[in-house]
């Protein structure tokens, strides 16, 4: 795996069943619109030795057809959504900056949840991401830096913080802190307001 | 595949050091090795959630009661997402 600009290059390795699924998603999510992948995928993409059931990312905002024909192309190779059937809740849904999952028909895990950024910390991600290069696609990831210091400060769970230190070890010389930190005080900022 | 040094972790003083030195040492040796060599063992762990994912719902489906939970699952997931 090699960092160079904003790529990083994982040409050689196997991609798993996971990451085929993924990249089935993204295929059909980036017709419609610009994602970025947030979270926990993002460090097993990275080689972290773990599993999730999700696959969280940030769309930008949709309008009603473009959802819509999003939608039906999603039904039609084989995903449902959780949440509901109806386009127009569905669509609702999003607007009210809730997330929705979809997943393979007949299945739960894994899944995808997609939601709009609702802040402009979260926004941020679509001009600060990174491109992983597989042999079998490219996947829009979520800044190391960003990764890093959600997962450190914001999460801050078990998984989460071994997930940040497994970005950090492996990416060691490539890491700005100064960003980081700078990530980290807008956390901050965001817990005060949710809080409000 | 390529050859490298054979690395050693060192244990953890308690479950979290433990699990904290097992991910640093996991990464390094990452580093150390060629994709081929880490992604084929990352996968045996991810390819088998997805093969227990997709055998669950398929054991299900092959009974009138498996479909009945399912069903029932469905119902339950689409009512909260209404909720």
């Amino acid at each position: 795996m090699e960092l160079k600009g904003n790529k990083i290059y994982a040409l050689e390795k196997i991609p798993s069943e996971l990451d085929v699924f993924v990249l089935k998603f993204l295929r059909i999510l980036e017709k419609y619109t610009e994602y970025v992948i947030i979270s926990g995928y993002v460090s097993i993409l990275l080689g972290r030795s773990r599993i999730t059931e999700d696959v969280d990312l940030f769309i930008k905002p949709l309008n009603k057809q473009v959802f819509s024909e999003f939608y039906k192309e999603l039904i039609k190779n084989d995903f449902w959504c959780l949440n509901a059937e109806n386009e127009d809740e569905l669509y609702s849904y999003l607007d009210d900056h809730l997330a929705i999952r979809f997943a393979a028909e007949g299945t739960y895990a894994p899944n995808f949840e997609i939601k709009y950024p609702k802040d402009e910390l979260d926004e941020e991600t679509f001009s600060n991401y990174l491109i992983v290069v597989l042999k079998i696609g490219e996947i829009k990831i979520s800044s190391l830096e960003r990764q890093i210091a959600f997962k450190r400060y914001y999460l801050t769970g078990d998984k989460d913080t071994e997930d940040a230190l497994h970005i950090e070890e492996l990416f060691k010389n490539h890491i700005d802190y100064s960003k980081v930190n700078k990530y980290k005080e807008l956390i901050k900022l965001k817990r005060e307001v949710i809080k409000e | 595949m390529i050859e490298s040094k054979r690395l050693f972790m060192k244990p953890g003083r308690d479950n979290k050091e433990e699990r904290e030195n097992f991910v640093k040492f996991w990464a390094n040796y990452i580093n150390s090795v060629g994709d081929v060599v880490w992604s084929k063992q990352q996968n045996v762990i991810i390819n088998s959630q997805m093969h227990n994912s997709r055998e669950f719902y398929r054991c299900l489906n092959k009974t009138e009661e498996g479909r009945k939970t399912l069903k029932r699952l469905k119902e339950q997931m689409l009512k909260v997402g209404k909720n």
